[in-house]
């Protein structure tokens, strides 16, 4: 049995970069801007899961990712966005064929993401939005080390989204999908967002509570939610630190799961 | 289960706190209100103009706003926030202008339209009062 979940977590290398959505994506809204952020992302799963069931109790594996991302508007419509994450560190505890602890690790480049974020914009008198159809396309640039982090085929994704905004609150609903060239199996993600706005010091920001539904046609979905916090320190400094936690988590393939997500980023605009 | 509770309960607080806070905000204000705060603001800060950018509700979404009008020649780019001061709850956007200069009317609405909204009316003061000229069309 041992030797089978060893076999089964060696081929399946699950995905966890979710690298789907366009960065920044509250700017640039103007024609021929551009911007470039960095996200630490840092994740901690506790456990080693085989549907919800806990098959390596305290089999953690801890992430810590640089993600650098970049956006181009050329017209408010229209948007390129790039994002790559550089694996700091990648570390997990696994049960090896001989039923001792393993613990593997990865780190370098994970895999690109490119995005052509289209938009609709609709300005009415106290609330404006925008509506986004962005196809994607994941370039595999990761390289496998004891294990990867990355996904490492060629993807094709299509994203959706609505979002609106009063000055005191915020909504975003939207969807994602991606397929893969290869073992990697279809995603199907969705996620609501919504907030409020606040001001203070000169200046603005945002507190949301985020939550993301995915689900893979393996079998496996997940389900995270937290606060994030947004603020715009100029017109050009701007921040963002995020907090999810795993409330479902279930696991078609063996996999490390039941964990929480830290991300702190600074983006600058132009 | 209990998780699943947990965060149901969680989201429903949040968006009830801030539906309740949003119900003492109007999202929308009347053409009338816009005015009383444009004359307010062109009364304490004379030579500026206001102008009033529909959908002008997020500062971050209207960094653009700034950084198109700040190129034009008559901005006066000494004043603070580089002359141009946005009020996301009035939609109101206060341009600083160069002693003696004319404005660019035309100018204006590119600038505005550029950075993503719709330019709809420009206020200035005429012998302490308000006067308003369409930017739409």
């Amino acid at each position: 049995m041992k030797k089978a979940l060893f076999s089964v977590l060696v081929i399946s290398c699950y995905s966890v970069v979710q690298a789907d959505q366009p960065v920044m994506s509250k700017m640039p809204r103007w024609s021929n801007g551009y911007g470039f952020q960095f996200v630490q992302e840092y994740r901690h799963k506790r456990d080693l899961l085989l549907g919800d069931k806990k098959v390596g109790k305290g089999l953690t594996e801890d992430v810590h990712i640089l993600n650098i991302e970049g956006v181009y508007t050329w017209e408010r419509w229209i948007r390129l966005t790039a994002k790559i994450p550089y694996i700091m560190h990648a570390e997990r505890e696994i049960i090896n064929s001989q039923g001792n602890v393993e613990k593997q690790t990865d780190s370098g480049f994970g895999d690109l993401t490119l995005a052509l974020p289209l938009k609709k914009y609709f300005n009415l008198d106290g609330r404006s939005g925008s509506w986004t159809l962005a196809p994607q396309l994941r370039v595999p640039l990761a390289h496998q080390d004891e294990y990867s982090i990355g996904d490492g085929e060629w993807g094709v994704g299509l994203s959706i989204g609505y979002e609106t905004e009063t000055a005191e609150w915020f909504v975003g609903v939207g969807a994602n999908v991606w397929t893969f060239e290869d073992e990697e199996p279809f995603e199907l993600s969705a996620f609501f967002d919504f907030g409020r706005n606040l001001f203070g010091y000169g200046t603005s920001g945002q507190i949301t509570w985020d939550t993301d539904l995915k689900w893979e046609d393996d079998g496996s979905y997940i389900l995270k939610a937290g606060p994030a916090l947004y603020w715009k320190f100029t017109d050009t400094i701007h921040g963002r630190v995020e907090w999810k936690h795993d409330f479902i988590d279930y696991r078609a393939v063996l996999d490390h799961g039941n964990g929480e997500t830290i991300k702190i980023g600074l983006g600058f605009v132009y | 289960m209990k998780k699943i509770l947990i965060s149901l309960l969680a989201a429903t607080s949040f968006i009830g706190l801030s539906y309740a806070d949003t119900k003492n905000h109007a999202t929308e204000i009347s053409e009338k209100s816009r005015e009383t705060v444009a004359l307010r603001t062109l009364k304490a800060k004379p030579n500026t103009i206001q102008v009033y950018a529909k959908g002008l509700i997020c500062e971050s979404c209207g960094i653009g706003v700034r950084k198109k009008l700040q190129k034009l020649k008559f901005v006066d780019k000494s004043q603070p926030k580089r002359g141009i001061i946005m009020d996301v709850h009035s939609q109101l956007v206060s341009i600083s202008l160069k002693p003696g200069k004319s404005i660019d009317v035309e100018a204006i609405k590119k600038a505005v339209k550029g950075a993503g909204y719709e330019p709809i009316t420009l206020y200035s003061l005429n012998a302490k009062k308000l006067k308003s000229i369409s930017l739409e069309n």
